[in-house]
């Protein structure tokens, strides 16, 4: 078992190190990043959602404080751009923290507001702090990547580089959702008022799951800096939170490769209704592309309404019940 | 091992529990018996620290537990077996009783395999079922999953909310035999049940409650030999 479970591991990793070998095109290469780090944000969101059972809607704001923290550190204190990817996840983690006690109170759709409202205040102060931010234009001048010498100026390398920070990630998750740490989430989603009970302190583990999914969006923050050098307003609003959640959703909440299949059926989606829709209605704008996103959402919420990668109740799980019940009588 | 003082607690706009006091010794079973709604799972649900008091002291060996959050009173050595025994429907039966003991997996890890023998040797059916998730079990098993939980903690004073609810009389005299085994082990244990019957053969203590008071303390024997008790609690066939 352990030796499959080692294979199935190598072949993963080779797979991902193959995928640059045989995509030529830039375009795909960048699609693949944006993947990449949407995985990385929704696996933070995921161990929120699907585990801990708390619904976030600020996430873009973590995203977005560290990629500023990142690109301020790099462009204003001249800090190198590896230690910057470092040190600046945790700021999102700090302001976590601090935002977390009293937010985590909340419960249901007060706690998804409250994380609304934090996420269109970052959006705010964004924008609005134009001597730190630079505001609507952004800041501009952020180095590439680099460790030593080398110099991570391509698609090619940079794709290297997230999917390397996405499988540490990965890895991370696995350990931890087998953990005592992760039963306790599982716990908790199954029923807070019994997780309590049986000795398990809800409202930490909850702020925990918290810190850690912004420390995950800083991260891919901070990533997303140095590939772009550049970091305006606009990827952080409250659109990217949504989709986030969505990414989560489909993929599969309390799933290791939900966040993954998630994050690439919402971008490659995007991307495919954005190059499909003006081939087939010409004429047709935008919109036409939101419109096909929604059937298809929708489409997948019809037929797969726990995401696409969590387990059903499978019919074999069914039968047993049913023979537990006849023996109990 | 347990005193309560004046305890009342409020659900809502609703005054559950009002002025309460009672005693509780080591290595006694208390029956608290009582219609539905007279404020007995409030009670324990009070002193698992799910509801936090309005008025009155719990002292648990001398230790005020006031407002103390659920964990740290099991941290303490109480533990509640909840009432639809509330286990974690898609965990293992294994997880479901490894999450009993959460709070020390750190400190006493070694100690964790022992105490699991122990409950496995308690509910032998569990064994064969570890790795089975706990909501394909029976009704049955899944009380003694919640009572093995409990018992993970390591409690001085285990309180059973009403363990026999739903089930078929085979097993509440199963559960039953596992309460005396239980006592015999030396645990202490406050017992809500509606099956009066069954509980005051376990009981060396029974609380009435009714309407959020306790309006009888006494032993089980006193309660057999007060008529009106007899025709409330135990019915028509308790007077043959």
């Amino acid at each position: 078992m352990a030796a499959a479970k080692r294979w199935y591991w190598i072949s993963l990793v080779l797979v991902v190190l193959c995928v640059p070998l045989f995509v030529k095109s830039s375009y795909v290469l960048s699609i693949l990043i944006v993947i990449g780090l949407y995985a990385i944000i929704v696996q933070g969101l995921g161990l929120l959602m699907g585990y801990a059972g708390q619904v976030s809607f600020g996430q873009a704001a973590f995203y977005g404080l560290g990629a500023y923290t990142a690109a301020i550190l790099a462009t204003r204190c001249d800090w190198p751009p590896l230690l910057c990817v470092l040190v600046a996840p945790f700021l999102p983690a700090l302001v976590a923290l601090i935002i977390g006690r009293p937010i985590l109170r909340l419960r249901e759709h007060y706690l998804v507001l409250a994380t609304l409202g934090f996420g269109i205040l970052a959006f705010a102060v964004f924008n609005e702090l134009i001597g730190l931010t630079g505001g609507p234009s952004g800041l501009t001048g952020i180095p590439y990547l680099s460790v030593g010498p080398l110099v991570l100026d391509t698609d090619r390398a940079y794709y290297y580089v997230v999917w390397g920070f996405l499988g540490l990630v990965i890895l991370g998750m696995a350990n931890l959702t087998a953990s005592p740490i992760g039963r306790a989430f599982k716990a908790i989603h199954a029923s807070e008022q019994a997780a309590e009970s049986a000795g398990i302190n809800t409202a930490l583990l909850k702020l925990q799951a918290f810190v850690l999914s912004a420390f995950l969006a800083g991260l891919a923050g901070s990533l997303y800096a140095f590939w772009v050098t550049f970091v305006g307003p606009s990827p952080f609003g409250f659109t990217a939170s949504i989709e986030f959640v969505l990414m989560a959703v489909v993929g599969g909440l309390g799933t290791l490769w939900g966040p993954v299949l998630g994050a690439a059926i919402i971008v490659g989606l995007t991307e495919f209704l954005r190059w499909g829709v003006p081939v087939v209605m010409p004429k047709a704008g935008g919109e036409f592309e939101i419109v096909f996103f929604g059937i298809v959402f929708v489409l997948i919420m019809l037929l797969r309404p726990q995401g696409i990668l969590a387990p059903g109740r499978s019919r074999r799980v069914a039968r047993a019940v049913v023979r537990e019940e006849k023996c109990s009588g | 091992m347990l005193n309560v003082r004046n305890l009342s607690v409020r659900r809502g706009h609703i005054q559950a529990l009002v002025g309460v006091s009672f005693d509780v010794n080591d290595g006694e079973v208390v029956v608290i018996l009582g219609a539905n709604g007279a404020g007995k799972s409030t009670l324990l649900g009070c002193l698992a620290g799910l509801y936090p008091p309005v008025g009155g002291e719990i002292r648990f060996n001398g230790d005020e537990l006031g407002r103390l959050a659920p964990e740290r009173i099991v941290r303490k050595g109480i533990s509640l077996v909840p009432e639809n025994r509330e286990l974690f429907p898609a965990l293992s039966v294994r997880d479901n009783l490894m999450l009993g003991a959460f709070h020390r997996y750190r400190r006493e890890k070694a100690g964790l395999a022992d105490d699991l023998s122990r409950v496995l040797e308690l509910f032998p059916a569990l064994s064969v079922k570890l790795s089975r998730p706990a909501h394909t079990l029976s009704g049955g098993l899944q009380q003694m999953v919640a009572i093995g939980r409990a018992l993970m903690a390591s409690p001085r004073l285990l309180l059973m909310d009403e363990p026999s609810i739903g089930l078929a009389p085979l097993v509440v005299r199963e559960i039953m035999q596992t309460v005396r085994k239980l006592k015999e082990q030396g645990h202490t244990i406050i017992l809500v049940e509606q099956n009066a019957r069954a509980a005051l053969r376990v009981g060396d203590r029974v609380l009435i409650m009714e309407q959020g008071r306790v309006s009888f303390s006494g032993t089980p024997a006193e309660v057999a030999g007060s008529g009106s008790l007899q025709t409330a609690y135990l019915g028509r066939q308790a007077k043959k």
